[in-house]
């Protein structure tokens, strides 16, 4: 009896913890193997940096996630946002319009994914996915295989952040706290974010008393298209220039940012604050196979195959806990 | 009995009918192309179509059997690409110190290797880990691409071997070669998925899975085997797509796992898993490949081919989800 109850508390730290536990072990040993490089300051804010905007990204992420969903064409919004700053730039458009026409953009985008998915019934994969073809495809018909520069665009947000009298790292990782402060709020204390939950954990029981899951999905997936676009505008200022591959990697870091951030795959269970430490854990892991020179081709397989792992993992722990539960 | 063997006349009739719904669509898209551009049938145009839809349709076989699992694999197309590249580095480091016969077959062998790994590292992780398979295959998406990267550094790099070409340009009877295979593969996998247990499995367990574990299939194997099998048929595909277009780069197929889905889809394949035929799957790609050809004809930039697929591949499967409603 005291033996499982030792083990349901170490599975129970666990299982709610596993962020935080992640977390300081990726840490502690990217600290130990970089021999102190990694948790330099500079570094760290370097790490905050890319963290903000995977962040948003996958903030986005997890709220579509929540309700049962996915969306794969996060990282093509995120590259369309900057696609239209560059049409904003090549037809010299006032900046300021052209940054709020990129968010429009992405938003507009996002908004008909929620649509498509809520009035056919198509699987939200397969929709994003199409999604995802199309923007490549429009991204690659007004771009062409070139990089494209905007140091338009670039003065405009350098404008903001002095009339801010902010930097950029604090700017953007500031952005991203309120964004997820925000979205913490409206799942704990607002309507809409109790339906979030119940939308995800079960569609038909929610309608039935009375949720309408429909609007609940179409703004999940209006959140997603905004939050990847505001990550773009984000992103515009460092990249200073855009390119067809900008956005690539985003959709798979975004859905395993959300993943080691606690939130099921499956729909209804995830937690803003989770995310967001996921989406740091996510970007050390970046920044550590940087530093200790992994070949950049390889980084991508061992992305890959680490996502697996913890999904894996993560599975695996929820079915031990079910069967420790069915003992008793 | 009667109305019941009635009943099953009547869908067998029904499947029949939805089945071959696709001929006389790509008919009358056939003949939309004869008026609005005739130049599309000359020999050279069609022979290059054709080539072009049967080295696809091997991705396409793959992606099938994996969806009939009610799986999705997102990584042929990179697992095609990785094999491009494995072609060009090899004669590119051994065409001069190996005979040809000895390269081509280690092209051919090498690349079913990694598409093996590959596949089974999906199958793996969706079949014993309970990874959802989008997931899984996108990060195997992932590993594939990175590979194909690596081995080149990303260079795009021409097939030392010229002959090598002949494997796709070469014809018997008019037709060309990968068509020809093709046919006999999907007739292989026409055979072992109507005729024999291993293929009744495979829509057994997409049908039901918890059924199909009941009733004593090991499910977990014979999902494993449906993305190892996608794994080696994409990697022949790769092999051939670098013959056709006589070089290795890691971007050569990127995107096309997306082509595959949306034939299958065409085709009537459901994604909810169990249900599908294999030759109208095919069919499907024939439709697709013909679509982005007639693009570029129509003067369309080749560049907007992307919306023209993503949008067949909604309405497909609007149309899909409808029928599916209404039986």
């Amino acid at each position: 009896m005291k033996k499982h109850l030792i083990s349901q508390f170490i599975l129970y730290t666990f299982r709610n913890y596993s962020v935080y536990i992640t977390f300081a072990l990726v840490l502690v040993i990217s600290g130990v193997v970089s021999r102190g490089i990694f948790i330099r300051p500079t570094n760290l804010w370097a790490i905050l940096l890319r963290s903000s905007i995977l962040g948003l990204v996958s903030l986005g992420q997890m709220v579509v996630i929540m309700t049962g969903g996915i969306d794969l064409s996060v990282g093509s919004l995120f590259s369309l946002s900057l696609t239209i700053m560059a049409l904003g730039e090549l037809t010299s458009m006032n900046p300021y319009l052209a940054i709020v026409l990129a968010l429009g953009g992405g938003t507009l985008v996002g908004l008909a994914n929620g649509i498509i998915v809520v009035t056919t019934n198509i699987y939200p994969f397969i929709v994003t996915f199409a999604t995802m073809m199309m923007l490549e495809s429009f991204n690659l018909t007004i771009l062409g295989a070139a990089a494209f520069n905007f140091p338009t665009i670039q003065r405009a947000l350098l404008n903001i952040m002095t009339f801010l009298h902010l930097d950029e790292t604090i700017l953007s990782v500031g952005i991203w706290a309120i964004a997820t402060a925000i979205i913490f709020f409206l799942c704990r204390y607002s309507t809409f974010g109790h339906n979030l939950y119940a939308v995800g954990g079960n569609a038909i029981a929610s309608t039935f008393s009375g949720v309408n899951a429909k609007k609940v999905k179409v703004l999940s997936y209006t959140m997603s298209g905004f939050l990847s676009a505001l990550a773009a505008v984000m992103a515009a200022y460092r990249l200073g220039g855009t390119n067809v591959g900008a956005g690539a990697g985003y959709q798979l870091n975004s859905i395993a940012a959300a993943v080691v951030g606690g939130v099921s795959l499956y729909g209804g269970i995830g937690n803003p604050i989770g995310v967001a430490i996921g989406s740091i854990v996510i970007a050390m892991l970046l920044n550590i196979m940087n530093i200790l020179n992994v070949d950049p081709f390889i980084q991508n397989a061992i992305q890959g195959l680490i996502i697996l792992a913890y999904v894996a993992f993560s599975n695996y722990l929820q079915k031990i806990k079910i069967e420790v539960l069915e003992r008793q | 009995m009667i109305t019941m063997e009635k009943t099953l006349n009547v869908q067998k009739v029904k499947l029949f009918l939805s089945t071959f719904t696709l001929v006389p669509i790509y008919g009358v898209f056939l003949l939309l192309l004869a008026f609005t551009t005739p130049d599309f049938f000359n020999a050279f145009n069609l022979r290059s179509t054709v080539t072009f839809a049967s080295i696809l349709g091997f991705l396409v076989i793959g992606e099938t059997l994996v969806i009939l699992t009610r799986g999705i694999d997102l990584s042929v197309g990179s697992i095609a690409s990785l094999s491009t590249v494995i072609t060009a580095a090899l004669m590119k480091f051994y065409g001069k110190e190996l005979n040809y016969e000895v390269i081509f077959f280690l092209c051919f062998a090498l690349s079913t290797l990694a598409g093996l790994g590959i596949g089974t590292i999906n199958g793996l992780f969706v079949s014993y880990l309970n990874v959802p398979p989008f997931i899984s295959t996108l990060s195997g998406l992932l590993i594939g691409s990175g590979f194909a990267y690596f081995i080149l550094r990303g260079v795009p790099t021409t097939l030392a071997i010229a002959s090598f070409r002949n494997i796709t340009r070469g014809r018997i009877l008019f037709m060309p070669i990968p068509f020809l295979v093709l046919l006999a593969v999907s007739i292989l996998f026409w055979y072992l998925l109507t005729r024999t247990s291993w293929g009744r499995y495979i829509y057994a367990v997409g049908g039901n899975e918890y059924a199909s574990f009941l009733s004593g299939i090991d499910t977990k194997k014979v999902v494993l085997s449906a993305y190892q099998v996608s794994g080696i048929l994409a990697a022949i595909g790769g092999v051939m797509l670098a013959a056709l277009s006589n070089a290795g780069f890691p971007r050569a197929a990127e995107g096309y796992e997306f082509r595959a889905i949306t034939a299958a889809v065409i085709g009537g394949v459901s994604l909810s898993g169990g249900e599908g035929n294999l030759f109208s799957a095919l069919l499907g790609i024939f439709i697709l490949t013909t679509l982005g050809k007639s693009i570029i004809f129509w003067q369309i930039s080749p560049f907007m081919e992307g919306i023209f697929i993503g949008g067949v591949l909604l309405a497909a499967m609007y149309a899909s989800v409808k029928g599916r409603k209404r039986r």
